[in-house]
């Protein structure tokens, strides 16, 4: 997965998913955990690193070349 | 669902740095007035400077810049063909935009000396202080949004823009598709001003990944468009912009630059030097990309940035500005690579092909009101044409918040046509509605791929016209997209965004017969600068085919 959630972090805030400029996540109402639905449409900015209360999200970088 | 919500006195598309200024500006001006800002995300973080900024690039500082020498130097950069009333206007207010930044919480160091601590670019490094850059400490979007929130500024996010809807008499409201709850919303209001970004997705970037690209992804063309689609001109449609950039990666390769770095070539000869001669962003970006196009002409490519003659000081420096506020996820990609900043040396290349009316010089034609050429509507930030950044965002949008309010003041309740509004939901439902379809990504790749074969550098006259052939034939695949979530109904609106700004290149392409700014429209056909005919605009319009057409105009005061 290219954005890590740490599920044991997670609080299901939905802060990522409210702030993500280009609509990554979304909550899991079930699991009341947020997801990287559209992880693929990340721009790698790190804005939900930084804007996590609890720290529990990691973006790794897209499959770039070389 | 669909919905008409309150009507609104202004009504502002994207809340990003312009559209916050915007909106600030409104209230201000007006208290009563209902100002509402409209996002495709959150304001909080929405835009091209979601995580900040680490400086200004343009600011006239009293006692240290002038506004004439900021008009002559953009002016100059921009060979002759942009509005310098719109450079002057942003010249002149934006010390006071600093100071207003400043007073919500903006940090701009000051030096030992107690004056703000300012510095060349790169491309100054010769000139006079033509154009002054300030550094910028804080998170400045997260300020924006406490300023919005602090003056009861009507806010909806996660609510793209579709469409601005106009009638002969002008401006009269928006519509869009809030993405979280399906709902379809038209909103009436007396003026619209378009803050929605730059055409950030438009060329297809080397790596191959979608949103692998310089500027932000939701700025997908949607200014341009809306604008388009709205009636209004716009100018400059054939510059089309490159960044250089650390290669395969997002960020940006000539910051390195301004704290002393240098550019070398495979033989590790310095090959920059000579060629950098004037005092001008753009006119220096010519001469890089001329630059690094020899050496690989040459067989001395690929080029790189050669950051060993850095101090330990200027390498902290540097790190620091790359790694917080200009791109966090910098130091992820050099630490993947074991890339060391003052060890070792950095391809850098040429970005994909990018519109930007900040940072470049193709946009909405705007007067120095910030007024387009329909009555009520405004634009401002990297979709509007003003060669002045991100300052220029945040003046424009101040100027168009407060003329926006005034003319509201005066006009009559806006009176929307029923038919356009079921017409437009009807696009943008759509997609969601068929049991299958090309989904919209596909599509996205398509006039990517055909920008960067047809449209893009070097442009030619029947490659042009191979791309308006290819072109028309994806806007018949328009009406086959599936859309699988709202999510994906976002995009659908935004690819047919990207499809309009590819139309309107490829048109004003066409139109300048002579090449100018370098590679930004190199025409082979016509390979030379021919300021005695083409000092002028290309205006770029919607006919009533929903294809863009051109014609040739003189420049304001030019």
């Amino acid at each position: 997965m290219q954005i890590q959630i740490d599920p044991n972090k997670c609080n299901g805030c939905g802060v990522c998913a409210d702030i993500c400029p280009v609509d990554v996540f979304r909550l899991n109402e079930e699991k009341k955990l947020a997801e990287a639905r559209y992880e693929t449409d990340c721009w790698y900015c790190g804005a939900c690193e930084g804007d996590c209360p609890t720290q529990a999200i990691y973006v790794r970088l897209p499959y770039l070349l070389p | 669902m669909s919905q008409t919500t309150k009507r609104a006195d202004v009504a502002i598309v994207g809340g990003g740095a312009a559209g916050c200024l915007a909106a600030i500006a409104a209230k201000e001006a007006n208290s009563a007035a209902d100002v509402v800002i409209v996002e495709k995300a959150s304001i909080r973080r929405g835009g091209s400077i979601a995580c900040g900024m680490d400086a200004i690039n343009v600011v006239v500082i009293p006692g240290i810049s002038k506004v004439e020498d900021l008009v002559r130097a953009q002016m100059s950069a921009a060979q002759g063909i942009l509005d310098p009333s719109v450079v002057r206007a942003v010249g002149e207010e934006s010390f006071g935009v600093l100071q207003d930044l400043e007073s919500w919480g903006a940090k701009f160091p000051h030096n030992e000396q107690g004056q703000y601590e300012t510095f060349k670019q790169w491309s100054a490094r010769d000139s006079a202080a033509a154009v002054t850059s300030i550094s910028m400490e804080g998170d400045v979007k997260v300020i924006l949004d406490r300023e919005v929130e602090k003056r009861g500024i009507r806010r909806m996010e996660h609510a793209p823009v579709t469409s601005i809807h106009a009638t002969g008499e002008g401006a009269t409201g928006i519509s869009g598709l809030n993405i979280r709850t399906g709902e379809f919303f038209t909103l009436p209001a007396k003026t619209v001003i378009i803050a929605a970004g730059s055409g950030a997705r438009f060329g297809l970037p080397e790596t191959g990944v979608l949103h692998a690209i310089f500027d932000c992804p939701a700025c997908a063309g949607d200014s341009y468009s809306l604008a388009f689609r709205a009636g209004a001109g716009l100018v400059n449609m054939e510059c089309v912009k490159h960044y250089f950039t650390v290669r395969y990666f997002n960020g940006p390769g000539l910051a390195p630059l301004s704290h002393g770095s240098r550019l070398v070539n495979a033989l590790g000869q310095a090959f920059l030097e000579k060629s950098a001669s004037g005092d001008l962003e753009l006119q220096n970006y010519m001469d890089l990309f001329s630059a690094v196009q020899r050496e690989y002409k040459e067989g001395r490519g690929p080029v790189y940035i050669d950051t060993r003659p850095l101090s330990p000081n200027k390498v902290a420096e540097l790190e620091r500005c790359f790694f917080t506020t200009e791109r966090p996820t910098f130091k992820k990609f050099f630490e993947e690579r074991g890339v060391k900043i003052g060890r070792d040396l950095i391809e850098g290349n040429l970005s994909e092909a990018v519109l930007c009316g900040g940072h470049g010089i193709n946009g909405i034609n705007v007067n120095a009101k910030a007024e387009t050429n329909v009555k009520g509507l405004y634009a401002t930030g990297d979709g509007a044409a003003n060669a002045t950044s991100l300052m220029g965002a945040f003046v424009l949008g101040r100027i168009a918040g407060r003329e926006a309010v005034a003319f509201a003041s005066k006009s009559a309740n806006p009176a929307l046509e029923a038919k356009a509004i079921e017409a437009e939901r009807e696009r943008v439902l759509a997609p969601l509605k068929r049991a299958e379809g090309i989904p919209p990504i596909l599509l996205e790749r398509k006039i990517r791929q055909i920008v960067n074969l047809y449209v893009d550098n070097p442009k030619s006259g029947p490659k042009l016209l191979t791309a308006q052939m290819h072109l028309s034939r994806l806007k018949e695949d328009v009406s086959r997209m599936k859309a699988a979530d709202l999510h994906d109904a976002m995009k659908a609106v935004e690819v047919q965004a990207i499809l309009d700004c590819a139309d309107m290149v490829t048109a004003a392409s066409l139109a300048r017969k002579e090449s100018r700014w370098g590679i930004y429209h190199y025409r082979v056909d016509f390979p030379k600068r021919d300021d005695e005919n083409w000092k002028k605009f290309v205006v770029v319009k919607r006919d009533r085919s929903g294809s863009a057409t051109t014609s040739v105009e003189p420049i304001p005061g030019g």
